[in-house]
This record gives C-alpha cells, sequence and structure tokens, in this order.
C-alpha cells in the first residue's frame, strides 16, 4: 500500500535535511516556487480534492483560493499543531519523524496564498515535537528553503515555530490566531474567516498538519494522482489513523480513505485486546458521536461517518472493549470539555460544567430520575448555540453517548451503582470481581 | 442600502448595520447582554440567537451584517427555546437574591428572565461561591453575580484603551480582575458599573444606599466642567442618591422598553450624545458632593442696618432694588460660572440696561484636572465649572467685556452684587470688600464670603432649577431640576427676575420666556432647536466653540 505522509519514515532518520533530501525531499517544493504559478498549485489542490485533515473536512484548494487575491499587504499561513483532541496524535508523528514534509508543504502554500510568514502553532506539550520542528526549520533555512531566497528565487517564505500554553481551545483556529497574537486563546466570532480577516487582521490561512503534509506529494504527481486514492470523489487521498485504546496494536495507520472501521480494527491494529468484546468505537477523537458494534462497517470517511451519525474528525479512534463504563467515560470527558471551555459564551462555559455535574451525580451512584433526559436537554440547549465548536464537541459527544449506550445510563440511576465494572473488572482492574445477583 | 425582511417587516438600513442593530431602531426586540455600540461585537452571551433563512445555527443579531434579502426571524420557538436555555444556563451559577442585590429594578437579567426565561430551572446542584474582588477604590466586583459579557473589559480596551481589566481564567471559573496587586487607574472606572448588566460591579459611592425602584432619575448636565457631559440624576426627594453617564446603550436597556434611540433622538444630537456616553469620576462623585452644604438659610441682612431687621424675601428684595437704583452706573457685579444661561442673561440685563452699570465680572474656577486614557477617552476639560462658554457669550451679546474679580472689585463700586455659587474662589478676596458699601451674596452654599456678605439671598443649587448650560464646544444643554429644595432658598432667576421688576417695574420673564429672548437676542442662541433643547440637547453651534 502506498504510503504519502509517512513515505520513507520506517529506518530513515527524515528529521534530517540530507536524509529527507535523499529520498528527493524538497523536490516538490522547487518545483512549485521554480515552475508554477501560485494558480496552478491550487488548481492542482482543488483537482487533488483533499480535504482539511483538522476535523472539518473543508476543501484545501478552496480554502486557499479564498484568500482575497488583490489583498495589499502580508498574508499569513498558520499551520495547526495544536494536537489536543483526546485520542488524536497522528500529527506527532510528522512533527517528530517527518518534519521536513510538513515545512515543504509549508513553503508550496506560503507561496500558493502569497504569504511570506508561516507559524506553526505547536502544542505546548509536544517538546519533543517543537525541537525537532525548530531543528529542521533551522536546518531548512540554512539549505536556503527559508529565508529571503526560497531555492534561490525572489520569493521570501519563513516560518517561527509557535508553541502553545497547554489549551485545548487554541486548536480552534481563530482561537489559534489570538494566540499566535500572543492574546488569550479565546475564539473569534465568524465571520469574518480567517482567509479575510485572520492573523494581524490580515488574510490567513489555517491548515492541519496533516493537510499541508499532503501538499509536497499532490505538486510532484499531480492532483489528479491524489484525486484517485481512497474514495473519489469526495474522499480521496491517504488519512492517518490514530488507533488507541484496547487494541492488540495501537498506533497511527496511514490507510486509504474508505477502509472500514472493521478492517482498521481487526486488521491493522490486531484486533481487540486479550480477546475481549468490542463495546464502543469513538472514530474521530473525543468529539465525535460513539458507534457501536453493528456500526463498525462504516466506511471511514466524511460521508459515510457523517451518514452513520458520527464525524471523521481527527480519524483517532478511541476503541472500548466491554469492561468499560460508558458513563464514567463520558463523564471523563466531560470534564475534559468543561475543563477546557475558554469561558466566553454562556453555553459553553455554564453546559459544560452542568453536563459533569450530572454525569458526576450518576456515576457516582446518585443519579435522578429524569437525570438522562435532562442530560440529554442539557446538551441540545448547548449545541449549536456556543461561539465555537468547542460546545458542539461537548454536546455531541454526550448525546452520542445517550443515544448508544442509554441503557446504561439508565442502569446507572436505578441501581445507583455501575454494572459493568462490578462484572467485568473494567478500568478498575485488580478488583475482585463479584457478580450481583442484584443487578 | 440594503432591504431584509425581519418578522415578516421589510426594513432597510444603512449598509454594514447588525441585525440587532436594524431591528432595535425598528422597534422589534432582540435580547442581549454583552453588544454594546461603542466596542466591538464578540457574541459572547448568545442571548440575541436569531433564526435566518439558508443559515442552518442560530446567528447571533450582534454579530451578523444585514445583507440584501436576508430573512431574519426572531419569534420561533427554536429562538424562544435558544433564549430560554441561554437565561437557564446563565442562571445556573448566578444568585437568585434580587432582593439582596443592589442590582434589582434595573437588571437586564432580572428582566429576560421575567420575560424569556424558563420558569423554573432543572439545576439542582449547589452553585458556586467566590468571593468579591475590590478593582478599585470606586468598584467591588462580584463574580457570582457576573455573567461575562465582558462589556467592561472591552470598554477598557477598545474606549479607555488600557488592558488594565482582563478575563482570567477559564470555563465556569472565568472572571474579571485586574493585574495581581493593581487597581484600576481613578479616572473613568465608574463607567464600567454603568455598562454592567448585572450586579456585579457596583460603586461604592451608591452599593446599599438605596434601592434603584425608589429613584426618579432626571436626565441633567454635569456641572463640574466645561466638557458638560448628559447624565441621569438618580434622586428620592431631597437627595442625589447617584449620577449615571446619559450613554443611550445603557438607558435603552435600563429603561425596561424597547426604546428607540436613534428617532428618540434627532439625528444632529446623535454624534453629541455618542460623545457623552461616559462620564468621569470627578464628575460622577462631584455632583453629589458639591451639593452636600447646601444651606437653608432665610434670607439674611446680617447687618441689620441695612435690611432694617425685615428679614423676609419681600424686604430684602425690595432693599436691594432699592440699592441698585441709588448706585446707579456705579453697581457692579461679578458672576459665577455656575449660572445658567438664563441667570446670566438677567443678571447683565439688571446691571447693564436697569442699573446702568458697567462693571461685570466672571468667576474664574481652576482648569480641571484632565484624564486623559491612552489618548482616547477625553472628557474632563476647561475650568471646572460648567458655564463660562455662555456667560461668554451672553456678555458678547450685552456688549459687556467680562472682567476679573479683581478688576471689579478694584473698580470701585458702591454696590457690588455677586452670583453665586462662589464655592470658596471668593474667599482670598473677602478681606477686600470692606471698601465695598454694600455686598449682595446670592448663593446657595455658606461661605467666607456669605458670612462677609451685607445680604445673603440663598439661591438653588444646580440639582433644584431649570435652566440651560452652554458647554465649552458651544452646545447648549438643558440643566433639570432634580431634587426638592427645602427652606427658604428660592429659583435664582425668579429672585433676578423681582429684583429688576423691583428697579423698572417689567418682568423677564421664567425660565422658557428668556430662553426665548436669548434665542432672539443672543447670535449663538438662534439656531437652537427649542423642541430638541426641552427634549434633550441644544443644536451644536460652531460659534464660541472652545475646542
Amino acid at each position: 500500500m502506498e504510503q504519502i505522509l509517512f513515505k520513507g519514515v520506517e529506518g530513515a532518520k527524515l528529521a534530517d535535511v540530507q536524509s529527507y533530501l535523499a529520498i528527493g525531499g524538497y523536490g516538490a517544493a522547487r518545483k512549485a516556487v521554480g515552475s508554477m504559478t501560485p494558480g496552478q498549485i491550487i488548481d492542482e489542490m482543488k483537482k487533488s480534492g483533499l480535504r482539511g485533515r483538522g476535523g472539518a473536512g473543508f476543501p484545501a484548494g478552496m480554502k486557499w483560493d479564498f484568500v482575497p487575491k488583490d489583498f495589499k499587504g502580508p498574508r499569513y499561513l498558520c499551520c495547526n499543531a495544536d494536537e489536543g483532541e483526546p485520542g488524536t496524535f497522528k500529527d506527532r508523528e510528522i512533527l517528530e519523524k517527518n518534519p521536513h514534509l510538513l515545512i515543504e508543504g509549508m513553503i508550496i502554500a506560503c507561496y500558493a496564498i502569497g504569504a511570506e510568514l508561516g507559524f506553526i502553532y505547536i502544542r505546548g506539550e509536544f517538546v519533543k515535537g517543537a525541537n525537532v520542528v525548530e531543528a529542521a526549520v533551522q536546518q531548512a533555512r540554512s539549505q536556503g528553503f527559508l529565508g529571503d531566497k526560497v531555492f534561490g528565487t525572489d520569493r521570501r517564505v519563513d516560518i517561527i515555530v509557535h508553541r502553545g500554553a497547554g489549551a485545548y481551545i487554541c486548536g480552534e483556529e481563530t482561537a489559534l490566531i489570538e494566540s499566535v497574537e500572543g492574546a488569550r486563546g479565546n475564539p473569534r466570532v465568524r465571520p469574518p474567516f480567517p482567509a479575510v480577516v485572520g492573523v494581524f487582521k490580515k488574510p490567513t490561512v489555517v491548515n492541519n498538519v496533516e493537510t499541508l503534509a499532503a501538499v509536497p506529494s499532490i505538486v510532484n504527481n499531480g492532483g489528479e494522482w491524489y484525486a484517485k486514492i481512497g474514495l473519489p470523489p469526495r474522499n480521496t487521498g491517504t488519512k492517518l489513523f490514530a488507533v488507541s485504546g484496547h487494541v492488540e496494536k495501537p498506533g497511527v495507520y496511514e490507510l486509504p480513505m474508505g477502509i472500514t472501521l472493521r478492517q482498521l480494527i481487526f486488521e491493522h491494529a490486531g484486533g481487540i485486546k486479550g480477546g475481549r468484546k468490542l463495546k464502543g468505537v469513538i472514530p474521530g477523537g473525543s468529539s465525535t458521536p460513539v458507534l457501536v458494534p453493528e456500526d463498525i462497517d462504516v466506511s471511514m470517511d466524511f460521508d459515510a461517518l457523517a451518514k452513520a451519525g458520527s464525524m471523521l474528525g481527527s480519524a483517532a479512534v478511541i476503541v472500548m472493549d466491554e469492561s468499560v463504563c460508558m458513563v464514567e467515560q463520558a463523564h471523563r470527558l466531560a470534564e475534559f470539555y468543561a475543563h477546557e471551555s475558554c469561558g466566553q459564551c454562556t453555553p459553553c462555559r455554564e453546559g459544560t460544567i452542568w453536563q459533569v455535574k450530572i454525569l458526576e451525580r450518576i456515576e457516582h451512584g446518585n443519579g435522578k430520575q429524569g437525570d438522562v433526559e435532562l442530560l440529554g436537554r442539557v446538551s441540545s440547549n448547548i449545541l449549536g448555540n456556543s461561539l465555537c465548536p468547542l460546545g458542539d464537541a461537548a454536546a455531541m459527544m454526550v448525546n452520542g453517548f445517550l443515544k448508544k449506550f442509554r441503557n446504561e445510563f439508565l442502569t446507572h440511576i436505578s441501581a445507583g451503582r455501575c454494572a459493568v465494572r462490578s462484572v467485568a473488572g473494567g478500568t478498575g482492574a485488580g478488583q475482585k470481581v463479584t457478580i450481583n445477583a442484584d443487578l | 442600502m440594503p432591504t431584509f425582511e425581519i418578522d415578516g417587516k421589510k426594513i432597510t438600513v444603512e449598509q454594514g448595520k447588525t441585525v440587532l442593530e436594524a431591528a432595535r431602531d425598528n422597534g422589534i426586540e432582540i435580547p442581549y447582554f454583552c453588544f454594546h455600540e461603542s466596542f466591538k461585537s464578540g457574541g459572547l452571551c448568545r442571548m440575541c440567537l436569531v433564526e435566518i433563512e439558508k443559515m442552518p445555527k442560530l446567528q447571533t443579531a450582534c454579530t451578523t451584517v444585514a445583507t440584501e434579502g436576508m430573512v431574519v426571524k426572531t419569534t420561533t420557538d427554536r429562538v424562544r427555546q435558544a433564549r430560554s436555555a441561554i437565561l437557564e444556563f446563565i442562571l445556573t451559577n448566578h444568585p437568585l437574591d434580587c432582593p439582596d442585590c443592589d442590582q434589582a429594578g434595573e437588571c437586564v437579567l432580572q428582566e429576560y428572565a421575567h420575560r424569556y426565561g424558563p420558569d423554573r430551572s432543572a439545576f439542582t446542584e449547589p452553585k458556586q461561591l467566590r468571593e468579591h474582588i475590590a478593582l478599585s477604590e470606586l468598584i467591588a466586583y462580584d463574580p457570582e453575580r457576573c455573567i461575562m459579557c465582558e462589556r467592561c473589559v472591552r470598554y477598557y480596551r477598545d474606549i479607555v484603551g488600557s488592558e488594565e481589566l482582563a478575563v482570567m481564567y477559564r470555563g465556569a471559573h472565568a472572571e474579571i480582575t485586574t493585574f495581581p496587586g493593581k487597581l484600576l487607574t481613578y479616572g473613568y472606572v465608574g463607567n464600567i458599573a454603568d455598562l454592567c448588566p448585572v450586579g456585579a460591579l457596583t460603586t461604592s459611592d451608591f452599593r446599599f444606599k438605596e434601592r434603584v425602584f425608589n429613584l426618579r432619575a432626571t436626565e441633567t448636565v454635569c456641572p463640574l466642567c466645561e466638557a458638560g457631559c448628559l447624565i441621569y440624576a438618580d434622586a428620592k426627594l431631597y437627595t442625589v442618591y447617584r449620577v449615571r453617564s446619559r450613554n443611550p446603550m445603557v438607558r435603552s436597556i435600563h429603561a425596561h422598553e424597547n426604546r428607540n434611540v436613534t428617532s428618540f433622538y434627532p439625528k444632529p444630537y446623535i454624534d453629541a450624545i455618542s460623545r457623552s456616553s461616559y462620564i468621569c469620576d470627578d464628575g460622577r462623585l462631584g455632583y453629589k458632593k458639591l451639593l452636600n452644604d447646601n444651606h437653608r438659610a432665610i434670607p439674611a441682612g446680617p447687618d441689620n442696618r441695612l435690611a432694617s431687621g425685615n428679614n423676609d424675601w419681600s424686604s430684602i428684595i425690595a432693599f436691594v432694588a432699592q440699592k441698585i437704583k441709588q448706585s446707579g452706573a456705579k453697581t457692579a457685579g461679578i458672576i459665577s460660572p455656575f449660572a445658567t444661561n438664563e441667570e446670566a442673561y438677567a443678571f447683565m440685563y439688571m446691571i447693564k440696561h436697569a442699573a446702568g452699570g458697567s462693571a461685570i465680572g466672571m468667576l474664574r474656577f481652576p482648569e480641571a484636572k484632565e484624564y486623559v486614557s491612552a489618548g482616547k477617552l477625553r472628557l474632563r476639560r476647561g475650568m471646572q465649572a460648567p458655564n463660562a462658554n455662555g456667560i461668554g457669550q451672553i456678555a458678547k451679546a450685552f456688549d459687556i467685556r467680562l472682567l476679573s474679580h479683581d478688576e471689579v472689585i478694584g473698580s470701585g463700586p458702591a454696590f457690588l452684587y455677586i452670583l453665586g455659587p462662589s464655592f470658596d474662589q471668593m474667599d482670598p478676596l473677602v478681606d477686600r470688600l470692606g471698601a465695598i458699601p454694600c455686598v449682595v451674596a446670592q448663593d446657595f452654599r455658606p461661605s467666607r464670603l456669605t458670612e462677609r456678605a451685607h445680604i445673603v439671598m440663598p439661591g438653588m443649587s444646580y440639582a433644584q432649577k431649570d435652566g440651560t448650560y452652554t458647554n465649552g464646544e458651544g452646545r447648549v444643554q438643558r440643566l433639570r431640576k432634580v431634587v426638592r429644595t427645602e427652606g427658604e432658598a428660592r429659583d435664582d432667576l425668579s429672585i433676578l427676575s423681582d429684583i429688576i421688576a423691583g428697579i423698572t417695574g417689567k418682568r423677564i420673564g421664567g425660565f422658557d420666556q428668556v430662553l426665548g429672548t436669548l434665542m432672539k437676542e443672543v447670535p449663538s442662541f438662534a439656531s437652537i432647536d427649542f423642541d430638541g433643547l426641552t427634549g434633550d440637547v441644544g443644536l451644536r453651534k460652531a460659534a464660541g466653540r472652545l475646542w
């Protein structure tokens, strides 16, 4: 199977520019800057059908095209490397193992949108990744790939590595922009979209690491080549799947779009750990609604998952086996969102903490009749009413658990305890397993 | 000029107007907490969510610009549900102790909760308890009541131009704060209490002094400097409890009715009003402070020889009229820049036309201390008195050269009439008054001058009478009666009018008539729109403009 993003990663130390050059690295950037016009690049991007890998799946070529052509003054490119979604660790692989691919993609993107400066906004916890990327940027600069004369042309492109300070919300593109500007990472109201008013009020394109890393191959081989991979026409290319949880071989897998969730879990990730039964899968990072074993023949692409009531998101597959208490799982994730809510807008600020309080009492056996309905109502009241997608994510997540595992919540409330953990040992492994006849 | 539809009503608005503004200007209410005309909308409170055709999600009306052909709905079930949901969310951690809260009665949250909120909350957990914080000597912050609309933060950032106020912590723990150990800089702090839609920000000046629903708000002018900011003075009976900026936004949400701001104010005044959206702390506190010693004395001649023992108004007025007649051209006057335009007219008429005198001086007050905030907000200006500009213009119309008070005293008058209030500005000169046979002081406040003067007539303070002031910019503005008067004090204009009648037998009339005369006789009053003036603000005039 053809690898694009992880090509040559095995064995070779691609973080070093010489190894990267040895496998033909920076050829695409040289070609783009040397012999293509920005319009041609954007055309190839559009032809490729590449959709944003950050979660929303917006066509990347179209996003580049939104930057006003007649704008006088600087434009910026932001690479969103603030990979904070629980379960997601795909970008980290690129940052640590193949940073030059990202830099090359950014050089091309900067050239295509007319930006002279790109930012890599990297999650604060990614200390190693940030160090590797910073070293790679230095190398690229000393090779003349970045700086005042890119590949000997008059083009100027440089990259600033900007480390985050630990806020999940800064992965939201407008909060990221605020943070790059040095402000508190609060999302902005859209419109205006960053393509028009972005970093320092200038047109800005914000792309995910994986999106930018796919750019060199598209320039090298043409958009049509890329569009043949995966599930054309709407879900093209390869995708990084970060599989975690109860599987034998957790890790990041580069596979074409459109493989099924079953294939991913059972063929690539080695099946469920310890031969236990699958109970639920979160297919695209913690924000996306959970799926149950009956759903896993779904194709892993933007459209099929949306049809199945979930989302591809960041394609972070969290596999949960039968020992997992779904109430506990929902509670833990809800706590994450309440903790990470920036507090700007009412529904997210007040709603996420309310979700936690309800889930906490259900989980601790203090749930009340009607709590499931209340939880659903609170979530629905957040959904669609918040300023940025964080509120929506918290609401979708809880609603997903309620939809697929409603009985488990109801049992928690009526029995006042967890049925799963007392039977299967669950996450509290090591406890004595007792089977309670009352249940 | 896009035309769009809102609740079935076709509306044409200026390019760039938001749906919220357009709706409000057309009498359609969309509730909101965080929006404010003076600064950038954040779309934070989510209270103004409306349904817009072709948009899958509800949109915030405060950030959505009205465009051609847009169809907006504000009364659908979805919108109603969203409003109710937002209010339920806000109230989860907001104390429900309105009887204890200073804002009750003018609280936007209270109002909306009644109108749009759910009738009960499903929230059963204990509410978060938080500590009160002093943001400055003047402002206390109660994070429990705070709804995080960030109006105060944005006011500081966009209007004051400083980053002194910021949001600390995230999510449900978020609160407003200053830098650790620092307080807000004095100058324009009090405005954030006016901006706060709930009871989270309160001023030490007013907190727990009086319930707002017991107060009557009067639209008047701040007399503490020549800027002449428009204010509300909130009073009960004899006491002014609070002074607020007459910010149209603050007013429209506090008025509990969907007042249409732009049609309420005639167009030319909008600009003037928006400049006066905020007031300085000196004005906020000083208005009340200067009223403190309002004495209730009966008119008095300390020297009984002069008053013939009859200390009643008619005797005193008859005596003063008699004295002025006798002194003729040797009658001199000193006028305080706190006198209204109408009083100034009557005063100059009395000295120049009735008595034939010519030495008229104006008391000089010290220059106001200016607080210039990062170059953006600059309200306090000129003299620490309201009407120097107006008095100067009227003097010009009378062909009088205003002297300094030194010059007036030095001219050797036989009779000196001092129209106050002089506060303590005359005190250093009191000892030099000995040479003048008869000194009359008309003042509302005791001072060394009133002890020394031969005759004292208690006038009224700026909170007790009607009139107009001309600010340094040349704008004629309405001063209104805010509180009742105690004791024997009389309206200054009527005192002057009676004296003039005593001299000439002719009456100049009350406030309305004198203002009418001013409009006829003084050029800079000529273009005043009288309706606009009685409504709110006079037309801004280039003539006599100081800045």
